[in-house]
């Protein structure tokens, strides 16, 4: 054991950046690992479950604990991925060196455990290296969310000062081109926030949460057709409806659905051709559209329109992040529903939401 | 007209101008909304911690306070529990302005006596409307 701990370390003393304190540490997880795969090796085990083992299935708490705390351990170290799976290269060398160095035949039972030795590292690494990608991950989501969060508050203070310049009414012409101006890309780079901050929770919380409420959805339509009248002046929205348009879903959540997809019309429609929302209430459910004519979305992009941070590169309108679309399915996942898009040169560009009025839980009440 | 006009107009009348308090940890935040209410017309002070706030509320006696959350010496939501339970308090309308909306920070401000809560960044239209509704109900 203490020799495999002194290869180890070595290797791990040649990073620059490890503290005695990390060393220390270190040596505590080779152990482990190192323990908890001889007792893994001891026990006996059926063919069936060597087969699991190989192929990934078996759970080994013991060896999965300790790699685990070992992935999340180095990530904090600073070590890349690379590194993280070189150490193991470097147990499994030094292990099979000193093991096979005094051995003079090569018998059966030899080989097998040599078979197992590998198999508990193998799941080792895979143990490290699922929890350090998962800390990555956490990582830089909540590192989006501060982010989002705390650059709202300069950034609603200039855009309240802009609107205090507009209401005072001392303004030339000119200087209320400016202000509005401040106040128009303040709040472009608020939506953009927004979508940065939603796009952190997805991935933190595997889902947008949202709180569903007695709402009519014509309401908010008509208030997002507004909002983007103003913003983007060269287009016209029209708006159809048809049936009841009530249901319970999250407000403001429906407000930033129906926003996202018609800015994205706006943006990629046709100038001077109207946007067109049509709303349908049947049943149980609301069918929602939006309509732009212009340029088809290529076929290489269609199939990935909805994942995040896929832009299309035609554009030169950088305003867009690309998260809008993946938002969009997102806030009509969490609500139970479904969204598709067609796109065609003849036939323009349409997406189709289906939205259940009311999202049935898993209990079965709604 | 400026769309700062069409608000004061809600209602079909013109807002009564109120007295207001603005408690806010962040300097340009406490500031730029003090302007914006007091281009509207709205007498308006401020506050930069939860103890402040208390003690501005008891001397100015303000119709509408509008209580950042997270404020150093007595949080936002301590302040406004307070300013509902004394005497002076208890018909303000007290709203929190807090960057987090979740239902356990909406529940927290509802049990604490709070009339609303925004979320960060609060819009012109919420706020006036918020001043608005507040005067009308005098």
């Amino acid at each position: 054991m203490e020799d495999i701990l002194v290869e180890w370390e070595a290797f791990a003393r040649s990073f620059p950046g490890m503290s005695q304190r990390d060393q220390a540490e270190l040596r505590d997880h080779a152990e482990e690992i190192l323990r908890a795969i001889a007792l893994d090796m001891s026990t006996t085990q059926t063919p069936a479950e060597a087969n699991k083992k190989a192929t990934g299935k078996k759970e080994n708490f013991a060896t999965s604990s300790a790699a685990g705390l070992h992935g999340m351990h180095r990530h904090a170290s600073g070590f890349d991925i690379n590194e993280l799976v070189s150490e193991y290269r470097a147990v499994r060398a030094s292990v099979t060196r000193l093991w096979t160095r005094d051995m003079l035949i090569a018998d059966k039972e030899a080989l097998d455990e040599l078979v197992r030795f590998n198999e508990a590292i193998d799941e080792a690494i895979h143990d490290s290296v699922v929890i350090y990608a998962d800390t990555v991950e956490k990582s830089r989501q909540l590192f989006l969310g501060v982010l989002g969060h705390d650059v709202r508050t300069p950034l609603g203070a200039a855009k309240v000062s802009a609107q205090g310049l507009i209401g005072a009414n001392t303004l030339s012409v000119g200087q209320l081109r400016a202000a509005e101006i401040i106040v128009r890309s303040t709040g472009r780079v608020e939506r953009m926030l927004t979508d940065v901050l939603d796009f952190a929770l997805v991935g933190l919380r595997k889902g947008l949460p949202v709180n569903p409420i007695a709402m009519d959805l014509l309401v908010v339509v008509q208030d997002v057709a507004q909002e983007i009248r103003v913003l983007y002046p060269d287009h016209t929205v029209k708006i159809l409806f048809n049936g009841d348009q009530k249901g319970e879903w999250d407000t403001a959540r429906m407000h930033q659905l129906v926003s996202n997809l018609v800015e994205n019309a706006a943006r990629h429609g046709r100038a001077g051709r109207p946007i067109t929302v049509s709303s349908v209430g049947q049943d149980t459910e609301i069918v929602l559209s939006v309509h732009n004519e212009g340029e088809p979305i290529s076929a290489e992009l269609l199939p990935r329109i909805f994942e995040p941070l896929v832009r299309n590169a035609e554009h030169a309108k950088p305003e867009s992040l690309g998260l809008g679309l993946y938002i969009a399915q997102e806030i009509v996942k969490a609500h139970n529903g479904s969204i598709a898009v067609e796109s065609k040169t003849k036939g323009g560009t349409t997406f189709t939401v289906c939205l259940p009025r009311k999202i049935a839980n898993d209990r079965g009440e709604s | 007209m400026s769309a700062a006009k069409d608000c004061e107009r809600q209602g079909g009348k013109l807002t009564t101008a109120c007295r207001i308090l603005v408690a806010d940890d962040n300097v340009d935040v406490v500031e730029s909304l003090a302007l914006l209410m007091q281009v509207h017309g709205h007498e308006v002070r401020t506050a930069c911690n939860g103890v402040e706030a208390v003690q501005m509320a008891e001397q100015f006696l303000p119709q509408v306070v509008f209580m950042d959350l997270g404020m150093p010496l007595l949080d936002g939501v301590e302040a406004g529990r307070q300013i509902r339970q004394a005497i002076w308090g208890k018909d303000m309308v007290i709203v929190a302005v807090s960057g987090w909306g979740s239902d356990q920070a909406k529940q927290r401000t509802r049990g604490a006596g709070f009339n609303g809560h925004l979320v960060k960044p609060a819009s012109e239209k919420d706020l006036l409307q918020i001043i608005a509704s507040a005067s009308a109900g005098r």
